[in-house]
């Protein structure tokens, strides 16, 4: 603070590059798994184990199923180019630029190398290039165009325009605006996520009753988690089978030197891996009770 | 420059304007330079008032074609400039939701009604528009330019990046190459195979949808529409690539990037520079030539204006010729030679415009595009005129449903769409000068070289002061003030072109599109070119482009491919030479339908039902959704049918087990009423009782050692035994028509029918019966006559055999109480004569009646062989008959009521005497005594009782004597002489009271309380005053029908406001949100567009969505029953019915049913409409279901291939499975079926779910409602689930009187809860998921459970069945719930009303008060407990009674006050309450309790008048704040309750809470 100016601290000029949502959850999960250990001495030998393997599997399937819910990590492509990044100026930056794609919406980000590049050279400015934009596509397609009928990911991007974010990002986005004959990538990926994220919503319920279960009835529990298993490789399912439609071609956004491709990432493979790890751990449970 | 690098241009227009980024954007709103002429200011299309547009452009734009432009310009100059709108301006889509705004076609119009059925329309789709425009008047509706105003490649490369990239190759910066099928490259843009959206409505002269992968991919997506316009888009294209290639050569080390970029960079300069420069000053007359270049000017707003859209720019229409000519090197015409088939025909000179339409590449692959270029500059454009070629003029593309449109009225309506105002209007506006006569519109109007246009104009004049609306006409100067923008404008034209206004609005648009553009080729501050590259760039001509790209060469074209006027002709003569001219002497060409064999005729206008092909599936859909119900209910009347036949079948085999089983059970030990194992049954059948009832027997006859039939079960227990005498024959019927059914006939008693599996078991015993009676004497007679109904009718069942009882005890104790004249009354001789005149046939029935002994204790409820009955039966019987006659039944009433006090003692003495030795022992009164306290259950040690008769007998001095005679007992009951001494005039009981000893305790003088307010202890009167009260009843019941119904209405709704309420509510709740709905979507959504294609069917159905939507969510909070168990024990419960929420859970079910059949027949509506509409339509209606442009989606789409419909198709089916079978005759007969097709509601909502996840029309809703009734209903079905499912075992069943039966059984480990709850269970014996509620009456204290069930259904009659014997079904437990009356300990006073079997919650309140108190005496607030016990007959709930004399055994400090009423004493003739009362005091006196209950507790006679009761309380309990009322059984009489504690709420002193429950 400088008297008498009341006090104002330097500006912090940073992208949000973390999700605070992902965050939290696994903070979450941590505190869970810490008050876990605390309790556990309260068990006997075996049955401490078994317990932080019981609260930790569950956990495992519960985080799983609400990080990649909410996660951009289902499909991912990146690329380094060089690339035009503004308007009014004929310089192009270095940098790299990646899509991840979500339930609700698409990630992107640009993220220069070095972050700060001048941009301009007529007037020499040096631009901090970091970027992590995110646009969310809604429940439902809407009208076409970008107005207030129009898709929420079409709206968003017209604020983008206004907002007047750099021309990687926009291009990125713009793809998924596209609506129309067999160029329909956001309407895709919007069907996907929408299924998806029932599917997951539907094994998040499932999975606090198979919680509740597994204290009151293990048995049901057991059906319960195989159910989850069920519904996330439905969900997993569904998601590879809407978003690869063989109609539609597939999304590849050309950059110099490159292009942005999408992968399977790592919400999709977590999904999956908790998918067999709830059957298989139902199939071993139903096995081991049918035995003895 | 080094670098070499430059900014690039976007695609989509924005940041082109620093100061304003969206200046230039695309679809961004058309510029407005006139003012709105909107008809209400905001929206509604202008010129209400204006012609009907046909009829416009039929008189004004009508004319023959085939007359050559005036200045010569050519076809390129009319394709090019189709091109150029398409690089700055693209408004042709319809709006989304469509907003039809048809236009109507003059009956009889040649064209569209040649028939002159009149009423049809042209459709017309209003202009999609910016949806934050339109509201209110500040800012009435614009419309969007999809595409940028700029000159801007747009059309070569689209305008969106991703558009453009598709377009690439992404090697050498080039765009993307045709190949073709031999995978040979060609000069033309890349097909259509990854699906860009190009515009593709169906090729007229095709009349089908095809696919958009046929086209070229182009920037521009309408640059398909006819070949000649995509000759320009294949020119830009090659151009583009042919930049690249030169830039490759020259910068060999960029990459394609670099390359395509700096090509698009030079492709769009030439464009700008070709359109602004060469094409523009050749469209406008001379005078129009834009302004010289002044630099970039950053504050002007490039965009369209509407005006230009609508109306100027489409001056090019008027240039269309009907066909484009294709010339060779040679310059010879060349003829169409059928190589592509179907468009154009052999031996044409032209390419037809009309029929080219939408197929435009065929033409371009197979003739290149080198001939039509040569063709389009040598032939001479259509003149500049009012006429426009019919290619446009009625032959324009349109939808499948109007495959040709008439592009003039198109035009005029797309005007008043956009709300243009007038032509007069519009100059002004422009600043050009006001047109006040018909003859200033046109300069050239009197030149007599252009006659045409002043006969146009007279027309126009014409058609505009015929009143559109009224059909009266205008004056020409005021309809001058109507007219449109494009006819007026049209007709200002001249020979050099557009007149004044159109050109004015051209040139300003064009100017502003080049000046406020950054990117300007020209404007040397954005670096993109230099000077010397500038200058290139306006140094080339189109036709130098044209000689880049095509083989054509220097020769083949003239200079300025638009003109072809020879070049020395002086600009804007009007003469012109008539030898056109062309470069290399072509001569110029004019395209004209005059010219016989030149083009081909326009095909045929279509028409198109959408719903062709939905028909068939349409009705198969909903006739097997219909056939499906039938066959489920089909199938519901077999299961019922099979299974008891299957039941039947089963028997034969039960039979066979039973038999073994039934030795094996009768080794472990006889009981009292088993058949002696030796005996073996005469058959095993099953009986038919009363109301279809079955049960399985086994039949005994034996003459020894008495004569009688007996009827047991399956496994020996005995049911009924029938005694014989050779005074009454025995008859067998069998039935004539049924070999199975067989009747006996008993003549003392109620006939026995009987049911055999097979003929010969019933042969078999109509022979073997006879046989077993033989020895007694007993005649059996068979009869095999009469056929079945007959025999059914004839058959005397127990029901019409207690009938004839009734009738028979009825006629008796009208006859005793009513001393008639025919009944002499002296004497009890036998032989009394009896008149029979009063009686009619039924009376001589009655008169010829005899009681069996059976019968007798039947009547009284006790058992035959007990000692009471046989004391009773004995004295009646006077001639020892066996049976009691009418005579005998009459004589002892009249000693009863009317008998002398000596009568009576001598009555009861002979009663107590039980071998009627004339002397009554004390061991013969201290059985007697016994035996009534045993009849009532009640338990007494013998030394106990002993006590008291020594202290009864000792208080009468007559302690010394062993035998008593009958003076003796006088004087033993003399003290209550009294008493019965009123007996003979009817007094009510609690006379005896009086002479008690009272101790004033508290529950003493609450006792006195009670007596008094029954009026009791006054002795006389009280049943007189009984009866009278119940007379004025019977009288009170009104007589006309109308009143009947109208009390009983009355009564109805006392009875059940709070349920009324909330079902009301409910009700109001589903309307309001299906009103809602229904508005929203008649209404509100109307911009959505949705009802105008589907009308209210939309409203019914979205309403009924809605409403379905909450009540299948309601639907499961009647079911959450752990939740009401909880919110019972809240204040809630006053105000929630919360016992009839199953009730409610049916009522909701219906509702949902009535909402849901509106919702599906609205559909299959819907659908039908749905399926008849424009596929494009619906694609903006239904955005989540997409379908390509050459799909048509049928209904079958709609029904079978959406989530959405699909989901609908399944609900729909699941849902009457399980409609069907939750109807009572389901739940009767299929109990299980309904059980197991119930639990589909799994199902059912999960489909729900998914219906909604469709988004046909909305985003998910039913989720909303769904989410709390569904967490609710998981988390309470969670609770019960989580209890132990463990099957528990009933120790004990007990079959008691009354068709209670009562289980006890085991308790769970951790199974707690409050007196008064209910538990519910299933039975192994029954079906294992059938749960049944019940109230526990055992105590919380008890070790085990038990309930008391009350057999009033199929489940509980099953369950009094299986239960009747053991080895005993396991149980399943659930609960506890319900809130029971646990709280009576809150209140200082408590009253607990029980009626009926609803003291079931009591039972176990009053087994814990006694448990308690001895615990909590101290601490407990309840200082005084009073139970009232409301019951018809207190045999009816005998089991209760061991309750109460627990707890007034275990009561030492009198907190518990037991009154109990028996309210059917006056009421029926119930012999054993009539005789028993008689009783009642004399044992009152000698045990100290009542011979009716066996307890200390007071019996009342009659309903409890509460109020009077409560208001005694009041007085007694003054000093207490409040006294709880809890009750329970039937709701009249809880509500009667209810209606006391308010009566006696308005009074001061302590206020009545009422709590009730009524099962
Ligand atoms: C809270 C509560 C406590 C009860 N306590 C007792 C008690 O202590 N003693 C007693 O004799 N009766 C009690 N009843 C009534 C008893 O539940 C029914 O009489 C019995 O379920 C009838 O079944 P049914 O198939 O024989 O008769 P039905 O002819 O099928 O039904 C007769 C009535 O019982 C209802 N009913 C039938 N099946 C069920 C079911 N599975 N669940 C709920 N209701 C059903 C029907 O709706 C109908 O109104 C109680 C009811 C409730 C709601
Ligand atoms: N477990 C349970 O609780 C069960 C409950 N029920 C329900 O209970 C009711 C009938 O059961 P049930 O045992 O047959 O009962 P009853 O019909 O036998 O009635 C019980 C007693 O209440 C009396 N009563 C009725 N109305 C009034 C009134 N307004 N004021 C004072 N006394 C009154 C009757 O008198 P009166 O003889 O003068 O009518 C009778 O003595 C029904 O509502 C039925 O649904 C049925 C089966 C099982
Ligand atoms: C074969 C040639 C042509 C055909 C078939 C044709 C057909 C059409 C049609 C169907 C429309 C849409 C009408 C509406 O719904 O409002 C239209 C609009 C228009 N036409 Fe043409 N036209 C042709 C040539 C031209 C030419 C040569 C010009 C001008 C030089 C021109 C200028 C316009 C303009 C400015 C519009 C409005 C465009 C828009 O709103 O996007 N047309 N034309
Ligand atoms: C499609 C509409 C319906 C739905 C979604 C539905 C849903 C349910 C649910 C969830 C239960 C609770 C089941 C359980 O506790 O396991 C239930 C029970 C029941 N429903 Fe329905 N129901 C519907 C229609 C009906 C209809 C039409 C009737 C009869 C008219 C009916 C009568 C019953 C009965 C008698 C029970 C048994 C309650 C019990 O014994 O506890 N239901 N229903
Ligand atoms: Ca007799
Ligand atoms: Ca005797
Ligand atoms: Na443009
Ligand atoms: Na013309």
């Amino acid at each position: 603070r400088s008297k008498p100016f009341p006090t104002y601290y330097c500006p912090n000029e940073t992208a949000a590059t973390h999700d605070k949502v992902e965050i939290g959850l696994i903070v979450a999960v941590f505190v869970l798994l810490f008050l876990a250990l605390i309790v556990s001495p309260g068990y006997r030998k075996w049955q401490r184990i078994f317990f932080l393997m019981k609260i930790s599997g569950t956990l495992f399937v519960g985080i799983a199923i609400a990080l990649s819910n909410f996660g951009y990590g289902w499909q991912n492509g990146s690329v380094r180019t060089k690339t035009p990044y503004r308007q009014f100026t004929k310089e192009e930056i270095t940098a790299d630029v990646g899509l991840h794609v979500g339930l609700r919406g698409i990630n992107i980000t640009l993220k220069g190398d070095p972050v700060k590049q001048a941009v301009d050279t007529n007037h020499e400015q040096m631009e901090n290039i970091n970027y992590n934009e995110r646009f969310h596509w809604g429940l439902q397609q809407k009208r076409i165009g970008f107005g207030p009928y129009s898709n929420d990911l079409n709206q968003e991007f017209r604020r983008a325009r206004w907002r007047g974010l750099p021309l990687p990002i926009i291009w990125i986005a713009e793809y998924f605006t596209l609506d129309g004959a067999y160029i329909r990538w956001g309407r895709a990926f919007r069907q996907a996520g929408f299924y998806t994220n029932a599917m997951l919503w539907t094994s998040f319920g499932l999975w606090i009753v198979a919680n509740i279960l597994f204290v009151a009835a293990p048995k049901a529990g057991t059906y319960v988690l195989g159910l989850i298993g069920i519904f996330l490789l439905i969900s997993i399912i569904i998601y590879s089978a809407v978003v690869s439609d063989g109609r539609i071609p597939k999304l590849s956004i050309p950059f110099q030197g490159g292009s942005v491709e999408l992968t399977y990432g790592w919400s999709f493979w977590l999904v999956l891996t908790a998918a067999l790890f709830c059957l298989t751990t139902a199939v071993v449970l139903l096995i081991v009770e049918f035995r003895w | 420059q080094t670098t070499e690098t430059y900014e690039y241009e976007g695609y989509d227009g924005w940041y082109n304007n620093l100061a304003h980024p969206d200046w230039g954007g695309a679809d961004m709103t058309l510029t407005r330079r006139l003012e709105p002429a909107y008809a209400d200011g905001v929206y509604h299309p202008a010129g209400e008032d204006r012609p009907n547009p046909i009829n416009v452009s039929d008189t004004v734009m009508n004319g023959f074609t085939g007359q050559g432009s005036a200045r010569k310009r050519t076809a390129m100059l009319t394709f090019f400039g189709q091109q150029v709108v398409e690089e700055i301006l693209d408004a042709q889509r319809g709006g989304c939701p469509p907003e039809y705004f048809n236009i109507d076609i003059p009956k009889g119009h040649p064209q569209y009604d040649p028939e002159g059925e009149g009423g049809k329309v042209l459709p017309f789709l209003r202009t999609r528009y910016n949806h934050n425009t339109g509201y209110s008047p500040h800012v009435p509706r614009e419309q969007l330019n999809e595409i940028t105003p700029w000159i801007d490649g747009g059309l070569i490369y689209g305008t969106i990046k991703a558009w453009s990239d598709t377009l690439r190759s992404f090697k050498d910066g080039k765009l993307a190459c045709y190949v073709d099928a031999d995978g040979k490259e060609k000069n033309f843009p890349k097909q259509n195979t990854v699906g860009l959206p190009m515009a593709n409505p169906p090729p007229p002269a095709d009349h089908k949808l095809k696919s958009a992968k046929r086209f070229f991919m182009l920037g521009n997506p309408r640059g398909n529409e006819n070949p000649f316009l995509l000759t320009m888009g294949v020119i830009w294209f090659r151009l583009h690539n042919w930049f690249a290639e030169k830039l490759h050569e020259k910068n060999g080390s960029w990459h394609d990037e670099q390359l395509f970029n700096r090509a698009r960079q030079w492709t769009i300069a030439t464009h700008q520079k070709i359109v602004m420069y060469d094409w523009l000053p050749q469209f406008l007359p001379a005078k129009y030539e834009p302004a010289p270049y002044k630099g970039y000017q950053r504050a002007v707003h490039p965009g369209v204006t509407h005006v230009f859209q609508s109306a100027a720019m489409r001056f090019g229409h008027t240039l269309v010729p009907p066909g484009v000519i294709r010339r060779d090197k040679n310059c010879t015409i060349v003829k169409s030679d059928g190589v592509t088939p179907g468009y154009d025909s052999i031996g044409k000179n032209a390419i037809r415009t009309c029929n080219s339409y939408w197929n435009p590449h065929e033409y371009l692959l197979n003739y290149g595009i080198d001939d039509l270029l040569r063709g389009m500059a040598s032939q001479i454009t259509e003149r500049e005129d009012h006429i426009i070629t019919e290619d446009l003029r009625g032959n324009v593309f349109g939808p499948l449903e109007f495959s040709r449109r008439d592009l003039m009225a198109i035009n005029i309506q797309r005007g008043r769409d956009h709300g243009l105002p007038d032509y007069r209007t519009a100059r002004l506006q422009y600043g050009l000068s006001e047109i006040k006569n018909w003859s200033q519109i046109n300069p050239q109007f009197d030149d007599p070289d252009r006659s045409f246009m002043k006969e146009a104009i007279m027309n126009l004049s014409r058609v505009y002061s015929e009143d559109y609306s009224s059909g009266s006409s205008l004056p020409f100067s005021e309809a001058i003030k109507r007219v449109d923008i494009w006819p007026g404008g049209l007709l200002e034209t001249t020979s050099d072109g557009p007149g004044e206004l159109f050109s004015t609005i051209i040139k300003d648009q064009f100017e502003r599109i080049r000046d406020a553009d950054r990117f300007w080729f020209e404007n040397e501050d954005n670096g993109l070119f230099t000077k010397n590259e500038t200058e290139a760039i306006l140094a080339a001509t189109f036709k130098d482009i044209i000689m880049r790209v095509t083989n054509l060469t220097d020769e083949d074209l003239q200079d300025n491919v638009f003109t072809n006027r020879n070049p020395l002709e002086p600009n804007g003569n009007k003469t012109y030479d008539s030898r056109p001219f062309a470069q290399n002497g072509c001569p110029a060409y004019v395209v004209s339908e005059l010219t016989a064999g030149d083009i081909d005729d326009c095909t045929e206008k279509k028409t198109f039902d959408y719903f062709t092909g939905s028909e068939a599936p349409f009705i198969v859909t909903f006739g097997a959704v219909v056939l499906y119900v039938i066959l489920l209910i089909v199938l519901l009347v077999a299961i019922a049918r099979l299974r008891q036949r299957a039941t039947r079948r089963l028997m034969g085999k039960k039979l066979e087990k039973a038999k073994t089983k039934r030795t094996v059970r009768s080794r472990k030990g006889m009981m009292d009423n088993m058949m002696p194992q030796d005996m073996q049954p005469l058959c095993l059948c099953t009986e038919i009782l009363d109301g279809g009832e079955e049960r399985d027997i086994s039949i005994y006859a034996s003459s020894e050692p008495k004569a009688e039939i007996t009827l047991a079960t399956e496994y020996g227990k005995r049911l009924r035994v029938i005694p014989l005498d050779d005074e009454h024959p025995v008859e067998v019927w069998t039935a004539s028509n049924d070999p199975y059914l067989l009747v006996i006939k008993i003549s003392n008693g109620y006939d026995v029918i009987v049911k055999f599996d097979t003929e010969d078991e019933c042969q078999r015993f109509v022979r073997e019966f006879p046989g077993k009676l033989q020895p007694a004497r007993i005649a059996v007679t068979t009869r095999n006559q009469y056929p079945k109904t007959y025999v059914m009718r004839e058959a005397i069942t127990k029901k019409k055999r207690q009938q004839l009882v009734e009738d028979f005890m009825r006629e008796v104790f009208a006859r005793a109480t009513q001393p008639s004249k025919t009944v002499p009354m002296e004497g009890r001789s036998r032989g009394a004569t009896i008149s029979r005149g009063a009686g009619g046939p039924s009376t001589d029935k009655v008169l010829q009646f005899e009681l069996s002994k059976e019968e007798f204790a039947d009547s009284m409820g006790l058992k035959p062989n007990s000692l009471f009955v046989e004391q009773m039966f004995r004295i009646a019987d006077k001639d020892e008959s066996g049976f009691i006659t009418f005579r005998e039944m009459l004589d002892l009433l009249v000693i009863f009521n009317k008998g002398s006090v000596d009568d009576k003692l001598r009555l009861m003495f002979d009663l107590y005497d039980i071998d009627n030795s004339g002397t009554l022992e004390k061991q013969e009164f201290l059985k007697m005594t016994k035996t009534m306290l045993e009849m009532t259950h009640t338990s007494m040690a013998t030394e106990q009782l002993a006590e008291i008769t020594d202290k009864l007998f000792e208080s009468r001095g007559l302690q010394a004597k062993d035998e008593l005679t009958f003076e003796d007992f006088k004087n033993l009951v003399a003290a209550e002489k009294g008493t019965y001494e009123s007996l003979g005039d009817g007094a009510g009981p609690g006379a005896g009271e009086k002479a008690r000893p009272r101790t004033m305790t508290l529950a003493g003088t609450a006792r006195a309380t009670v007596a008094e307010a029954y009026g009791e202890g006054t002795g006389d009167g009280q049943r007189e005053r009984n009866f009278e009260a119940n007379a004025k009843e019977t009288r009170d019941i009104p007589d006309s029908w109308a009143r009947r119904e109208w009390v009983q209405l009355v009564r109805y709704v006392q009875n059940y406001r709070l349920q009324i309420f909330w079902v009301l509510l409910f009700h109001l709740s589903v309307m309001l949100i299906f009103v809602e709905r229904a508005y929203f979507y008649s209404v509100e959504r109307e911009h959505a567009g949705l009802r105008r294609i589907a009308g209210y069917g939309v409203t019914i159905t979205r309403g009924a969505a809605s409403a379905m939507a909450f009540t299948y969510s309601v639907i499961l909070i009647p079911m959450c029953r752990n939740t009401i168990t909880l919110l019972r024990e809240t204040p809630f419960n006053r105000f929630v019915p919360f016992d009839s929420l199953h009730g409610f859970h049916k009522h909701i079910a219906i509702t949902a049913l009535v909402y849901t059949l509106t919702h599906i027949i609205g559909h299959s509506i819907n659908f039908y409409h749905i399926a008849t509409q424009n596929p494009n339509d619906l694609t903006c209606l239904f955005r989540d279901y997409y379908h390509y442009s050459d799909e048509l989606p049928k209904f079958q789409y709609w029904c079978w291939n959406t989530l959405t419909g699909v989901s609908a198709v399944l609900v729909t089916l699941v849902m009457a499975t399980m409609y069907v079978f939750a109807v009572p005759y389901a739940r009767r007969y299929a109990f299980k079926f309904f059980w197991s097709t119930h639990k589909l509601y799994i199902v059912f909502y999960a489909l729900l779910v998914l219906h909604g996840c469709g988004r046909l029309v909305q985003a998910p809703l039913f989720y909303f409602y769904f989410a709390f009734p569904a967490v609710l209903f998981l988390v309470d079905k969670l609770i019960s689930i989580s209890r132990n499912r463990i099957k528990i075992r009933v120790f004990k069943a007990e079959i008691l009187p009354s068709a209670v039966t009562a289980l006890i059984f085991k308790r769970p480990d951790d199974f707690d809860y409050k007196s008064g709850q209910w538990v519910r269970i299933a039975s192994h014996g029954l079906s294992k998921d059938e749960y049944h509620p019940f109230t526990l009456t055992s105590a919380p204290h008890e070790e085990h459970l038990s309930l008391h069930i009350r057999a009033v259904g199929p489940w509980t009659q099953n369950l009094r069945k299986i239960y009747s014997d053991t080895p005993y079904p396991l149980l399943y437990l659930d609960g506890p719930f319900g809130e029971g009356h646990q709280d009576w300990h809150r209140f200082d006073v408590s009253v607990m009303v029980g009626g009926g079997i609803g003291v079931t919650p009591f039972a176990s309140i009053l087994k814990d008060v006694v448990h308690k108190n001895k615990e909590f005496l101290g601490r407990m607030k309840c200082k005084k407990l009073y139970f009232v016990w409301v019951t018809r007959t207190q045999k009816q709930f005998e089991w209760l009674t061991d309750i109460i004399r627990e707890v007034e055994d275990k009561d030492e400090n009198r907190l518990v006050d037991i009154h109990i009423f028996i309210t059917q004493f006056y009421k029926k003739f119930d012999l054993r309450t009539t005789m028993l009362y008689i009783c009642e005091r004399n044992m009152e006196r000698v045990a100290g309790r009542s011979l009716f209950t066996g307890l200390r507790s007071v019996t009342h006679f009659g309903r409890p008048k509460f109020e009077q009761f409560f208001q005694k309380m009041k007085n007694y309990h003054l000093d207490v704040p409040k006294i709880g009322v809890f009750s329970c059984g039937p709701p009249p009489m809880t509500d009667q309750v209810n209606a006391a504690c308010i009566k006696n709420n308005e009074f001061e002193g302590p206020i009545f809470h009422h709590h009730f429950e009524n099962f």
